[in-house]
């Protein structure tokens, strides 16, 4: 049952009492507590702490609990200025002119809102599950899944598109409890039909229209792609002023290849397959891997990218983190 | 090389596919897995080096002749040992075996081990007998001074060759390695080819020196197992020789012991000896002997009383106590009557210097009882009464004293003359006529002094001296006759009859000896009188008159005693052997083999044991004979190995092999078996196979495993 279903399926509240229902307030009812089998919300109370003391502050437009370097002047007091001349009059403290006639300017924070763009890959290599572990793809949706709640819950716009050769769905940017829903059906859709190869960059190149207010990206992929067409796509977004975050899912299989004596290894995306006995390769295979990362942690870091390995075999509660890391490192100073 | 089950390779042959049919499983079987991403995979694949690449076809290589050892080994392959193909036993057939023990008193050496030799040869026997099967032949040699078949014929019943080897008993006999071969060449016969023969033996050098392998069939597979366990210098320390100078003496006189010891090792050492007679201790002494040597002593001991005794020469025991122990017969008599006649002067006439040397003790020792009669006095009843009569000095005789002294020389009776009487001339012109003119050496015409000599006293210059009478002047003793002055003597012609013993430097005869009738007279151009010569002066002077005396008698000669594993021959009384049997040393009593002769008998006994067999009661003996070691087995020095397998090539068509004591003898008949170095190069291949590929795998190795 997806997301969407289980909300429109819902069991309806109990009639209301004719006293009580005489004073219900009009309007479409209230949404029910959302049913998902990607997201556990206990798994996510656990995150409640951390939101509260979330006090971030985030570049964006819209105002919201982040604090902006912006002053506006309906917010909360930051600190007295000086007049000076060009200042808007209509911020000059009176008060304090009645006092010691001088000419002071009351400056104020200004909370703005956040966009982040969730990216999550769909490809037919997402799919891979082995050794009791969930798969690659259901890692990935429900870390899209958490950092979306997460979002609505703090009031920021985050938007969905999921992609393998090219976009299979995008939904825009929205904060509300509706779009959370449909961003996790979104998901739950996707998950069931996994396919296709992986072509991270033409998919980054196809968002880039879409993207259109600057936030952050957050791309969730096991990043077997063309890299070289990776990071050339994903730079248009830093040239934008996105912040970017890559999150690596990764199998341990895909490390050390699975423990089989002789096997005969069937790409899940190109169908294409090779014969092998792992022990014999083990070896050159790790190596290979770990240029692999070395090279993504070096172009990350080269080009300013957060990026996080996402180890299926752990816990997800490290994407979160990741997201809260992004979001401390993007917090302006004072 | 063979193989001895070659008849289970039909059988086990398959198994050698078993490699292959695994890699063929494993090819054709794999597991399918959906893989996010083969390309590098693919890319890994290409790295692989070319070890890796060809890694399946070398593992199943490895294996295949790993399995392939394993099945060879199964088989028992064996390689040729010491000529096993030709052993029967190799061809299918029943073996021949003859097992040549050797039971010389050198085999009860015992070394460091504490365990003797004809022990350890007992111990190689069984394993020996062990390897044999029901259908195989055996028969044994037991090698001692006569070498005897334990069987007439071989025999499939090998516990009878065991147990009548170790039913023998500690041998003390010389082993004749020749007889020996000659009977093992009889008993192989015709059909020896194959056959096999052990020789069990410590290969000592004295037994083995002059052995031949001529009487060996050819064809006949010969092994020495030297049971010595390698040893080929044993020290040991032997009595070889222990004699008397006669073994009839008189009671009281002084006996000396002739001993030679000897010395088998690398070491000088201080021999202690004793001489034990009837089971008390009666001299010590010590003898030292240099490095592989023997040496020469002499122990005195006086003759107890009248009767057959036994003397046991004894030295400590060591690790062959048999040869440490010798046994020398010794019959004492009465004391013999020894009558010194004389006239005049006792010192002129030298009676004084020939009693004194003759009867020391005045009358309460010695061998002689010395009685002194002036010549004019004497009775026929001394005459006949002395054994042995001593003239010097003496004047004329009447004819019939002259007579009495013939008639005793005739009867046996011994006579020594000093010539320095003023008739002896005439006397023994008298004596000779008596004797019908064929007596006397030497005929006398006039004294003669220092001044005939130009004032130089005579000195001897030419002896005979294997001559009994001479025995002390022997080797480094002649230089004794040279101290020897005479300043007056009778001038003497060699007649040709007798014997000149003794010559002056002028040609003159000294000394001479004759036989007349059962008797020895010895007559002495020289006198004991200190005015005639320097000769009582002489330290021999004492002990040579005695050995003059004593050698009067010729039946004097010293006992000869019998060898361990030979026959002894005693001529007893028949009525007196009917009352008590001959005794072996442990005082039990010995089966003889009889000829009776009248009222005597001749008792034929062999003697395995060294001691002294007697017959007749403890304390009384009627006979005793004395049975020593051979002196040959106290050298245990062994033979060069290489020169016995030389010589046995001359025999058997090729040279025997010797083998250690610790030899498996199946190795023998059936050949070395090598089938551990199968096994060792399986478990080479097995862990070639893992130096190859487990370290590579182990590197690359999942987690998991």
């Amino acid at each position: 049952m997806s997301l969407g279903d289980s909300f429109r399926k819902a069991k309806a509240p109990p009639p209301l009492p004719d006293a009580a229902r005489k004073q219900a307030r009009v309007g479409p009812p209230p949404m029910p507590k959302f049913v998902s089998n990607i997201l556990d919300p206990a798994e996510l109370e656990g995150f409640k702490n951390l939101l509260l003391f979330a006090e971030s502050v985030v570049k964006g437009f819209f105002s919201g609990k982040h604090r902006s370097l912006d002053f506006g002047s309906n917010a909360e007091f930051a600190e007295y200025k000086a007049y000076q001349p060009g200042d808007p009059v209509a911020h000059v403290d009176w008060k304090i002119y009645a006092k010691n006639r001088r000419l002071m300017i009351r400056k104020h924070r200004d909370e703005k809102e956040m966009t982040a763009y969730l990216v999550v890959d769909v490809s037919g290599s997402m799919a891979y599950q082995a050794g009791g572990r969930e798969s690659k793809g259901m890692r990935a949706a429900r870390i899209a899944a958490a950092l979306a709640c997460l979002m609505q819950r703090q009031g920021d716009k985050f938007s969905l598109t999921v992609f393998y050769k090219i976009i299979g769905a995008h939904l825009p940017a929205g904060s509300t409890r509706r779009h959370l829903m449909d961003c996790l059906s979104t998901l739950e859709n996707r998950l069931k039909r996994p396919a296709g190869t992986t072509e991270a960059a033409g998919a980054l190149d196809l968002c880039a229209p879409l993207f259109r207010r600057r936030g952050s990206v957050i791309v969730i992929s096991d990043f077997l792609t063309d890299l070289d067409k990776f990071f050339q796509s994903i730079a248009q977004f830093q040239h934008r002023g996105f912040d970017i975050l890559l999150l690596h899912i990764v199998d341990p299989d895909e490390r050390l290849l699975p423990n089989v004596a002789m096997a005969k290894f069937v790409d899940m995306e190109t169908g294409q397959s090779v014969e092998a006995t792992p022990d014999e390769i083990r070896t050159a295979y790790r190596r290979d891997n770990e240029l692999m990362m070395e090279r993504m942690e070096t172009e990350c870091t080269r080009r300013g990218l957060a990026w996080h390995v996402l180890r299926t075999e752990d816990p997800w509660r490290e994407a979160l983190e990741a997201w809260l890391g992004l979001r401390e490192r993007t917090r302006a100073p004072l | 090389m063979t193989f001895l089950q070659s008849g289970l390779l039909a059988t086990l042959a398959p198994l050698v596919l078993a490699p292959l049919v695994i890699h063929l499983l494993n090819r054709r079987v794999p597991v399918k897995v959906m893989f996010p991403d083969i390309e590098r995979i693919r890319r890994s694949l290409a790295g692989r080096s070319s070890v890796a690449k060809w890694r399946h076809l070398l593992m199943l290589l490895l294996r295949t002749l790993a399995i392939a050892l394993l099945l060879l080994a199964f088989l028992r392959p064996v390689l040729p040992r010491l000529g096993s193909e030709q052993s029967a036993a190799s061809k299918g057939g029943g073996r021949k075996v003859l097992l040549v023990a050797d039971r010389s008193l050198s085999m009860e050496h015992r070394a460091g081990t504490q365990v003797a030799a004809s022990k350890r040869m007992l111990i190689e026997a069984g394993k020996i007998l062990a390897t044999l099967k029901p259908s195989d032949k055996v028969n044994a040699i037991t090698v001692s001074r006569q070498p005897e078949a334990l069987l007439p014929e071989f025999t499939s019943s090998h516990d009878q060759i065991q147990i009548g080897l170790t039913a023998l008993p500690p041998s003390q006999e010389r082993a004749d390695f020749g007889k020996a071969l000659a009977l093992a060449g009889t008993l192989l016969g015709t059909e020896a080819r194959g056959a096999e023969v052990y020789i069990l033996s410590d290969f000592q050098r004295s037994s083995w020196a002059d052995v031949v392998f001529e009487s060996m069939p050819e064809g006949v597979r010969l092994f020495f197992v030297d049971t010595a366990a390698g040893e080929r210098e044993r020290p040991n320390t032997a009595i070889l020789r222990a004699t008397t100078t006669t073994n009839i003496v008189s009671a009281k006189e002084l006996v000396r012991l002739e001993i030679t010891a000897a010395n088998y090792s690398a070491t000088e050492i201080t021999l202690p000896l004793e001489a034990v007679v009837d089971g008390r201790l009666a001299t010590p002494g010590e003898v030292k002997i240099a490095p592989w040597s023997i040496a020469h002593t002499s122990l005195e001991l006086t003759a107890p009383k009248p009767g057959v005794h036994g003397i046991e020469v004894r030295s400590p025991d060591d690790a062959l106590p048999a040869d440490n122990h010798r046994w020398v017969k010794l019959e004492v008599r009465e004391q013999e009557e020894i009558l010194v006649l004389s006239d005049g002067d006792e010192i002129e006439s030298g009676a004084k210097f020939v009693l004194a040397a003759l009867d020391p003790y005045d009358g309460k020792g010695g061998a002689f009882n010395v009685r002194s009669v002036k010549a004019k006095d004497v009775t026929p009843q001394q005459i006949g009464s002395a054994s042995r009569i001593v003239l010097t000095g003496v004047n004329r005789f009447p004819t019939e004293t002259l007579q009495r002294l013939e008639s005793f020389l005739l009867a046996g009776g011994g006579l020594l003359w000093f010539l320095n009487g003023p008739a002896d001339g005439e006397h023994l012109d008298r004596l000779n006529k008596l004797a019908s003119g064929s007596f006397v050496p030497f005929q006398l015409s006039g004294k003669l002094s220092t001044e005939n000599f130009g004032g130089a006293p005579q000195k001897v210059a030419k002896g005979n001296f294997s001559s009994r009478f001479l025995r002390l002047f022997r080797g480094g003793g002649r230089q004794s006759l040279g101290l020897l002055e005479f300043y007056a003597l009778q001038r003497a012609l060699p007649t040709g009859h007798g014997s000149v013993l003794l010559s002056f430097s002028d040609g003159m005869p000294a000394l001479g000896s004759a036989e007349a009738g059962l008797g020895t007279a010895l007559f002495c151009n020289f006198a004991p009188s200190e005015l005639a010569s320097n000769l009582a002066r002489q330290r021999l002077f004492p002990a040579w008159m005695k050995d003059l005396v004593k050698a009067l008698k010729p039946d004097n000669i010293p006992d000869i005693s019998a060898e361990t594993g030979g026959m002894v021959s005693a001529d007893l009384w028949l009525t007196e052997l009917e009352k008590s049997p001959v005794r072996a040393p442990d005082q039990s009593a010995v089966v003889v083999r009889t000829a009776v002769n009248g009222e005597r008998v001749t008792a034929n006994f062999p003697a395995p044991v060294a001691g002294l067999y007697s017959q007749g009661p403890p304390g009384a003996l009627q006979w005793a004979g004395a049975v020593n070691v051979p002196e040959e087995e106290a050298d245990l020095r062994g033979i060069d190995p290489d020169e016995i397998r030389r010589r046995s090539e001359t025999g058997a068509g090729k040279p025997g092999e010797f083998i250690s004591g610790a030899q498996d003898y199946d190795e023998l008949t059936t050949g070395r078996p090598v089938f551990h170095w199968f096994l060792l190069g399986a478990a080479l291949l097995f862990t070639l196979e893992m130096l190859l590929f487990r370290p590579f795998l182990r590197a690359a190795g999942h987690p998991s495993t």
